[in-house]
């Protein structure tokens, strides 16, 4: 059985790309600059004040440099990365680089229980409601504090505190390399406190059974949450492209039917043709064109409003920057 | 005590198909006509359109199955 790879990353105001980004946000209440967020390279940072009453708004949100939750949690979650039924998938790589505020919790003990998660730190799990400093992937039992660039002899199992500095807060960065046999996997972080910010990037490599694939965001509008019994057809990705099916023609009768009125595609890894409904092949981006080599592309339907098809590219473009999306 | 022998007398004749010979060569296209691979054959299609995608060329015709159709082009 031939297994598909791919990639998958988050920028909460940091860029996997950029070798030392400054990225910080100010959280000292006093500062005549709280609340700002300075130097965030892609997306938003993530900052967190309940009090709406002494602050309604914050800086970073006026100018949009931070996503602000105004509720605490011990646990945020972000979401899933990939839910498979009844497909088999493999976690090979993580990469997370944290800029944070918060002050780490590794290294200490609640009875005999070790906890490892540094708070803020984006990190995956593999069930919705696991709680992260279950070290499935996390480093345990010691950290290294580090200087820049990291010397990385062995991956697995160790994170680095503080490889470089910046104006306030402290870095984290843990790699992980491995396999980890997974039919799902969800993303999130440890926060447990207030007035508390991170940036994070976060990336991730997994690989998958090659199957027939729905290509369609799924998590546009959370459209398809009425419809579980569609995992049956096929799973769900973050990337909207990953989602692997037992057979083309089920996929695309159950997208025609639960999703008559929308874009999307179905690729048949067999024939290696390309399905397209409400799409024309000027919608089809190249990276999606060079990943699948498919030798034929056939129109189911095209498009009776150009604006269908365009927004299925654009979403799907906004969840692959790291494929060619833009 | 004779040996058997190693071969029949008689062998028997294969009936079934005709050695299909060489892979046929597609004919050269006629003018407007371009020829494709698709499904381990050769089909010449005539094309109503061209386009680069990625890394490859597809052309456009209808196909078969009344569907707007593009397939890769080999080299001609």
């Amino acid at each position: 059985m031939p297994f598909n790879s791919t990639v998958w990353s988050v920028n909460y105001g940091t860029l996997w790309g950029v070798y030392r980004p400054s990225t910080y946000c100010q959280a000292n209440t006093s500062a005549s600059d709280y609340g700002k967020c300075y130097n965030i390279v892609t997306g938003k940072a993530i900052f967190v004040q309940s009090d709406t009453t002494t602050y309604p708004t914050l800086p970073c949100e006026t100018d949009n440099t931070c996503t602000r939750y105004t509720s605490a949690a011990v646990v945020r979650s972000f979401g899933s990365i990939f839910s498979y039924t009844g497909k088999q998938a493999i976690v090979i790589h993580i990469w997370s680089r944290t800029h944070t505020n918060t002050v780490p919790i590794g290294n200490y003990y609640v009875g005999n229980v070790q906890h490892t998660t540094p708070s803020g730190m984006l990190v995956p799990v593999t069930y919705s409601t696991a709680d992260p400093d279950f070290p499935w992937f996390f480093p345990s039992p010691n950290y290294e504090l580090s200087s820049w660039p990291v010397y990385d002899p062995v991956t697995n199992f160790k994170a680095y505190v503080n490889p470089y500095t910046i104006t306030s807060g402290s870095v984290y960065i843990l790699r992980w390399y491995g396999s980890y046999f997974a039919t799902s996997l969800y993303l999130v972080a440890w926060e447990n406190g207030n007035n508390i910010w991170y940036a994070s990037d976060f990336r991730v490599h997994w690989s998958y059974e090659s199957s027939p694939l729905a290509i369609i965001p799924l998590d546009y509008n959370n459209d398809y949450v009425p419809y579980r019994e569609l995992r049956n057809a096929f799973g769900y990705a973050a990337t909207g492209v990953d989602q692997p099916g037992w057979n083309t023609q089920d996929i695309i009768n159950v997208l025609k039917d639960i999703f008559p009125n929308r874009a999307w595609a179905v690729f048949d890894d067999k024939q290696y043709v390309l399905y397209l409904y409400n799409l024309t092949i000027d919608y089809v981006p190249n990276w999606l064109i060079d990943r699948l080599a498919p030798v034929g592309i056939k129109v189911l339907q095209p498009p009776s409003n150009l604006s269908t098809a365009q927004a299925w590219l654009n979403e799907l473009n906004a969840r692959n920057s790291q494929a060619g999306g833009q | 005590m004779s040996k058997p022998s190693q071969t029949p007398a008689n062998p028997p004749q294969d009936k079934g198909t005709p050695n299909p010979g060489p892979p046929s060569v597609p004919a050269p296209p006629a003018v407007g006509q371009i020829k494709i691979r698709r499904h381990g054959q050769w089909v010449l299609v005539a094309p109503k359109d061209k386009k680069q995608k990625g890394m490859f060329t597809y052309v456009e015709f209808t196909d078969t199955d009344g569907l707007d159709t593009w397939w890769i082009v080999p080299p001609q």
